[in-house]
């Protein structure tokens, strides 16, 4: 396989168009005789629908059309088909959409929702998760039976969820010097991407286009396919720039509605949140959870079982997160050696804004749940955590949780990198600590396509399916063209983000960029690596065999002067069989995990190119306020080898920073009948760079056959996984114990030297 | 709506005897336009409004930014500024707006407060020149009818040299406060102690001020005691924020730590 070389150092080219303002964003785009889309949200979390009419809306001058779920197919959709494109019956979360209007401005647009006739008759609002699946409860679907839902176990609230048994915990648990047991309450929080969603939709005859800011244009057009029955062919989904998505854009959402109103109105719709809308009304936000764990260990360390139970709160409706109870059961395993394990976890249905995968979904409050409490049976036995961590996390040959054996990893080494790195033994004000967490997270194979040409100037272009989300991968694809054509990656142009133009790919999600679309763009470079050594064996009066391409040339292996470039073979490929490359390949398959009992498994057991990770972090506590200052972080990961270092290093930054955010300051706060009470970035606050301590990045490279090319893994979650963890670990140095509250801000910090809280 | 945009104050006033909203920096009124809280028909915009951006010894113009304030203004008020939003909004909002939307949290206020500032107020029909303690009546309350236009704020001509502001929020820039106080010291002892976020208005704390001011060099055990009395004296509400408790608590540990850089 080719090495990868000086071709890492590579900026990518959406940089200038991004700060000069020259790019454009869905919300920049105007088309001729475009109309607003505005929506009408329940504003209540649970009622009865009793009348809904938009005769008089339907009147407002200005209006085109208003539309509610008599105007589309009824078709249930989501991971579990709980939900429709608009509330039918019953609605189950205030952001949920009752009505949407297309006029000429604005200001009509409102009128046309003001004059929306809806009543309703409230129901009791469901929003503890305990009394949720007590007997009795209030139910959120009385019809959740029969929900179509492929391999997800249910019951009542219960809208998905796993166990995982291993071994025998009982006998573990007898055999244990200590047992410590734990609670951790993690509140909800948001995705926050700095450009709220835009949809624009123009119908030309029977096909529609749409302009839409989706991590996942395939998802989006599949979506628009199945709730408004149209062949996929006739729907094209087009991202121009995206501002950020953080999985808030993962999924279907309202490309439908848009598709909709535009159809009614004949006329081109576009709708753009406010930021209040952005917070309210997305089925994904990172979900609320409750995570109890119970380790046995031996007084030498030895960790000899784990008993867990993880509820999280769902939402009203399901999206994609079905599979997060199996994620959050792994979480709170984590990277460890532990024979005996029983698992349980639930994901609850509330009335609540719906939960979704918000980067690394469910990773960094189980994660910040586990490694708290294993700092606590660290303190159990009296041994430095470090040290602990260092004797039970796995390593290359072990075996981990679920009995999967890994090749070669590079945990042992994150650890040791991040340790001296931030200088773990020195010392310390006595305001000051540095807490310590591992992380860990897998990787996810998929089906994904691309094609590659090289025109008659020797020039090239990708079209790919994939979606740049500001993660700068679909920008790290020219890297891997050009490695395998001996090209240089400025030597390409792409063609991105437009499903009719391109392959299927599943998008700026799970980390999956360039773990697939990479394989697909090898592949189609591959093929006209092939085209070239051909032509050039015959120009150079050699075998293909011995064609090496390099520098811009084909050259007779051994002999660099007979040469001829590649920009001539182009020329003379243009005029007969073109320079043309598709690739899709074959994802990698899971590894089997072997031993675990598991309901509700997915798949996801043995992990594909598991990403280990360890945070180091030194803070300062004000022990009068309970502010907490993040000094400095060094983070070490094992991604396998880093093909873009930019790029993986502003993963790592990036979500260092989110993850104080998540320790310290996010939180969406509900009133006690599922409202948001601060849906604004007055009062959900993110970290600013006035808040961003140095953050040392360290990549622990190991060459990772079988997972992306290069021996690469991905990089952009993993970072977002044990930064809250290595936070509250230090949190604890300092104050006795853990504040077992996420997000821990300053005043749960402070209830806790009163002693209140805490776990 | 429509817009004017004066050049003098009297234009401006008479635009305001006509019922016009005026407009500054935009920072305040445009986030309330944007929440859909108000809906201005008629706005008179105050940036070309020369007189009101004049900052004439001890008068500070209402239309001064932040900005300029931070540069230009006394200790403890500068420091304020700087922790006013970020480098935009410290270029457009300005301190009259800050003085007019009388939010319990706006960092301006403290200052106003702990040297007994006036409000120069003018209308159509006359001006007056308003105490700050006769000026906030509430939360987002003012002493100021509609037809009046805030032209300065009126400070003394002499100011303790020893200043200080302070603000407790969950982050370190843009954050609104969880408690904002300023602290001055004159030589002989007199202490004042203004805080904001934990009160309707802006506030002073009187009791603990007069114990303070008696000693002339505290002890960390007066310190302490004054922490506690500041803590007392105020009446923060519990709302999504923060509650009453941890506000409280905060208000007396900024206030004893400013006078400890007063002392300094
Ligand atoms: C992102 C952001 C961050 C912020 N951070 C802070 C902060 O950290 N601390 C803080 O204190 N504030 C903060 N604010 C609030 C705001 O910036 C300040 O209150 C600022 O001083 C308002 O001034 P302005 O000129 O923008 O007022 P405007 O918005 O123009 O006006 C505010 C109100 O005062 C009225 N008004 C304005 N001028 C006059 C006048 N001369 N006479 C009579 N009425 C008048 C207007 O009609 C309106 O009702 C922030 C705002 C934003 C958007």
């Amino acid at each position: 396989m080719p090495l990868l070389t000086e071709s890492k150092h590579f900026i990518r080219p959406d940089g200038p168009d991004k700060v000069t303002g020259s790019g454009r964003y869905v919300a920049d785009i105007s088309l001729t005789g475009m109309l607003t889309a505005k929506f009408l949200y329940a504003g209540v979390s649970h009622a009865r629908i009793t009348r809904l009419d938009i005769s008089a809306a339907r009147q407002v001058p200005g209006v085109f059309a208003v539309l509610t779920q008599e105007d589309v197919p009824e078709r249930r959709f989501g991971s579990v088909a709980d939900r429709t494109l608009f509330a039918k019956d019953v609605v189950r979360f205030e952001g949920e959409v009752i009505a949407a209007v297309a006029a000429v401005d604005a200001e009509a647009a409102q009128q046309g929702l003001d004059a929306v006739v809806f009543e309703y008759e409230p129901l009791p609002a469901v929003t503890d998760l305990e009394a949720a699946i007590a007997d009795g409860a209030q139910l959120v679907h009385e019809g959740w039976a029969d929900y179509e839902a492929a391999d997800v176990e249910r019951d009542g609230n219960i809208a998905s969820f796993t166990s995982m048994i291993r071994g025998d915990v009982e006998a573990g648990m007898a055999e244990a010097d200590h047992v410590v047991s734990s609670r951790y309450v993690s509140d909800a929080s948001q995705p926050a991407p700095i450009e709220p969603r835009g949809v624009l939709a123009q119908w030309e005859g029977d096909r529609v286009t749409i302009w839409s800011s989706t991590q996942v244009p395939f998802q989006a057009r599949d979506g628009v396919c199945e709730t408004l029955d149209l062949p996929t062919n006739r729907v094209r989904v087009i991202v121009p720039h995206m501002g950020g998505g953080f999985g808030g854009k993962c999924g279907f959402h309202y490309e439908a509605h848009v598709a909709a109103l535009a159809r009614a109105a004949r006329r081109p719709v576009r709708l753009v949140f406010s930021r209040q809308e952005e917070f309210i009304a997305p089925d994904r936000r990172r979900e609320g959870m409750i995570i109890e764990i119970t380790t046995g260990l031996r007084n030498d360390g030895t960790l000899t079982a784990r008993r867990a139970r993880v509820l999280l709160d769902n939402g009203a409706y399901s999206s994609d997160a079905s599979f997060f109870p199996h994620m959050a059961a792994m979480q709170t395993l984590g990277p460890y050696k532990i024979d005996n394990i029983h698992v349980e976890a639930s994901s609850i249905y509330t009335n609540r804004q719906p939960s979704g995968s918000v980067r690394a979904p469910t990773a960094p409050q189980a994660c910040w749940a586990l490694e708290s409490h294993t700092d606590e049976l660290a303190a159990a036995i009296g041994m430095d955590p470090v040290a602990f961590r260092q004797q039970n996390c796995v390593d290359t040959g072990e075996t981990g949780v679920a009995g999967q054996v890994y090749d070669e990893i590079g945990l042992q080494d994150c650890i040791r990198e991040a340790v001296s790195a931030i200088d773990y033994s020195q010392e310390l004000d006595e305001n000051e600590a540095i807490g310590v967490a591992v992380g860990w997270w897998p990787s996810f194979p998929g089906p994904s396509g691309a094609f590659v040409k090289i025109d008659s100037d020797g020039k090239g272009v990708i079209t790919t399916g994939a979606q740049e989300c500001g993660t700068g991968s679909v920008m790290t694809l020219p890297i891997l063209a050009a490695v395998e054509l001996g090209m240089e990656p400025e030597d390409f142009e792409l063609v991105y983000q437009d499903t009719s133009a391109a392959p299927y790919d599943e998008g700026a999600t799970g980390s999956q960029t360039i773990l697939n679309n990479g394989r697909a763009t090898v592949e189609a470079a591959q093929q006209i690596a092939v085209q070239l050594k051909s032509l050039a064996a015959e120009k150079l009066e050699a075998s293909p065999d011995d064609i090496v391409l390099a520098d811009g040339k084909a050259h007779v292996a051994g002999s660099p002067e007979l040469a001829v470039s590649i920009a001539d073979l182009a020329g003379v490929a243009a005029e007969g069989e073109m320079l043309l490359g598709k690739g899709s390949g074959t994802p990698p398959e899971y590894p089997s995990a072997v031993g675990v009992d598991c309901i509700g498994d997915r798949g996801l057991s043995g992990w594909v190119g598991p990403q280990f990770s360890c945070h180091a972090v030194k803070i300062r506590l004000d022990r009068e306020t309970g502010v907490v200052r993040v000094l400095d972080v060094s983070a070490a990961h094992d991604s396998g080898v880093i093909i873009n270092p930019i790029g993986a290093s502003g993963q790592v930054e990036g979500g260092v920073l989110m993850g104080i955010g998540q320790a310290l300051t996010e939180r969406t706060v509900y009133s006690e009948d599922g409202a948001q009470e601060n849906p604004a970035f007055l009062d959900y606050k993110l970290q600013t760079i006035a808040d961003a301590p140095p953050i040392r990045v360290h990549f622990v490279e190991i060459f990772t056959p079988g997972v992306g090319p290069h021996g690469s893994k991905p990089i952009a979650e993993a970072p977002n996984v044990a930064t809250a963890a290595a936070i509250s670990n230090a949190i604890t140095k300092l104050v006795g114990r853990p504040v077992a509250q996420l997000p821990m801000t300053a005043e749960r910090v402070w209830g806790l030297m009163q002693g209140r809280g805490g776990g | 709506m429509d817009t004017q945009y004066p050049k003098t104050i009297d234009e401006a006033v008479s635009a305001l005897s006509d019922g016009a909203t005026p407009l500054a920096g935009g920072t305040d009124l445009m986030v309330e336009v944007n929440f859909g809280h108000r809906r201005p028909d008629h706005v008179v915009a105050l940036r070309r409004v020369d007189e009101l951006a004049e900052w004439d010894g001890s008068t500070i113009g209402a239309g001064v930014t932040w900005r300029r304030i931070e540069l230009e203004g006394p200790k403890a008020l500068a420091e304020a500024a700087r922790t006013v939003g970020s480098p935009q909004i410290r270029n457009a909002g300005t301190i009259g707006g800050n003085v007019a939307t009388a939010s319990p949290a706006g960092d301006g206020l403290p200052f106003l407060a702990a040297v007994d500032a006036s409000i120069e107020v003018r209308s159509a029909t006359g001006s007056r020149s308003i105490q700050w303690d006769e000026f906030f009546l509430g939360v987002k309350k003012t002493a100021l009818e509609a037809d009046e236009l805030v032209t300065g704020v009126d400070l003394p001509e002499d100011l303790p040299e020893r200043q200080a502001f302070g603000k407790v929020g969950v982050r370190n820039a843009m954050v609104i406060a969880t408690v904002c106080c300023v602290v001055t010291r004159e030589l002989d002892g007199l202490t004042r102690v203004a805080l904001g976020s934990v009160a309707p208005t802006p506030m002073r704390a009187r009791q603990s001020e007069e114990m303070i001011s008696a000693v002339a060099r505290p002890s960390e055990s007066d310190l302490a005691e004054f922490a506690r009395l500041v803590a007392a004296e105020v009446s923060p509400i519990t709302d999504h924020r923060s509650t009453a408790e941890y506000r409280r608590h905060a208000a007396g540990v900024l206030a004893r730590r400013l006078l400890g850089r007063c002392l300094r």
